[in-house]
């Protein structure tokens, strides 16, 4: 599996991801950054194939709230 | 660290102790929660590897998040070496016939799991079956069965509820929003119902399948309109008076 570091600003709703393929120092990497983040953000460390598949299962971290629907309709 | 020096349970339960109140959280006891935590990787991976050759769907998994954890921790009572989804899984099925079948699938994979069945008595709203196995070294992973309509709804309301105030998760927050994210979630069901009509329309090559899909269509571009309203009443009332 590979890891997804997500760093979800969830007034803006917008994410950074930084893809890891050793899990150790993506998880090494969320300890760090769920130190130091403000309120506004979430930070969450994901396991799967590709991106593309955490889309369909996790799609608020990729889009805003309010095209949820219609992204899951087309997927 | 994926390594992990074995902590006893009364030693965890008393970080889950002190990570509940609400001052900030000891650098000690966060460098103990993230060893727990990391240590379920192994778990986790092993679980969901399995899921996804016994269902033949690819899973994405997740290790609990310290926020998440510490709001779980400050909203029950229970203790934290108790807390069964530090590790989970989650599957998305296109209806509720294949989510049965996983279902199905997964509890004879893992014999004795315990079953959390959402689906007709929804928690707040929420819906979906959750399976938590336990496996030998103790460790507990939860796999999230949720059909398309289940996933965008627990998407989205987790969305409102980050966005304006996390008590919505739970029955709490501005009435306004918890009702129409309830409404929302009725919504869900019925295309649920409507989906599975046109699963088993198309599974009995029935002639009306086109039709039920041009249902489920029309559905899911009016819970479109709905969410867009209701994060629209949202903002509107989170704005300063």
């Amino acid at each position: 599996m590979t890891a997804f570091l997500i760093e979800f600003d969830k007034v803006a709703e917008k994410s950074v991801i930084t893809r890891f393929d050793d899990a150790r120092e993506a998880l090494e990497a969320l300890s760090q950054r769920e130190r130091l983040k403000s309120s506004d953000e979430e930070v969450v460390v994901l396991f799967a194939r590709s991106e593309e598949q955490l889309r369909k299962t996790h799609p608020r971290y990729f889009m805003p709230a309010s095209e949820i629907a219609r992204y899951s309709l087309a997927g | 660290m994926l390594v992990c020096v074995a902590l006893s349970k009364n030693q965890l339960d008393k970080v889950g102790d002190r990570l509940r109140r609400p001052e900030a959280p000891r650098d000690a006891d966060l460098a103990i929660y993230d060893e727990y935590r990391d240590s379920h990787y192994g778990p986790l991976a092993e679980v969901a590897t399995q899921v996804e050759e016994i269902t033949g769907i690819e899973p994405s998994s997740r290790l609990k998040h310290l926020e998440s954890v510490i709001e779980k921790l400050r909203r029950q009572p229970g203790r934290l070496s108790r807390i069964a989804d530090i590790a989970g899984c989650r599957i998305r099925v296109a209806s509720l016939l294949e989510q049965q079948a996983a279902l199905d699938q997964i509890q004879a994979a893992f014999p004795g799991a315990r079953v959390r069945d959402y689906r007709t008595a929804s928690q707040f709203g929420y819906r979906a079956v959750h399976v938590i196995t336990t496996l030998e070294d103790g460790k507990s992973v939860e796999i999230q069965v949720r059909t398309m309509p289940q996933n965008m709804w627990a998407n989205l309301s987790e969305s409102v509820a980050r966005g304006f105030d996390i008590r919505l998760k739970y029955g709490g927050g501005p009435e306004s929003i918890l009702v129409a994210l309830g409404e929302l979630s009725e919504h869900a069901a019925e295309l649920d119902d409507l989906i599975l009509q046109a699963r088993e329309s198309r599974l009995s090559a029935e002639r009306d399948a086109d039709g039920l899909d041009r249902l489920v269509a029309a559905s899911f571009e009016s819970f479109h309109r709905e969410s867009v309203t209701l994060l629209v009443g949202a903002h509107h009332d989170s704005l300063p008076d």
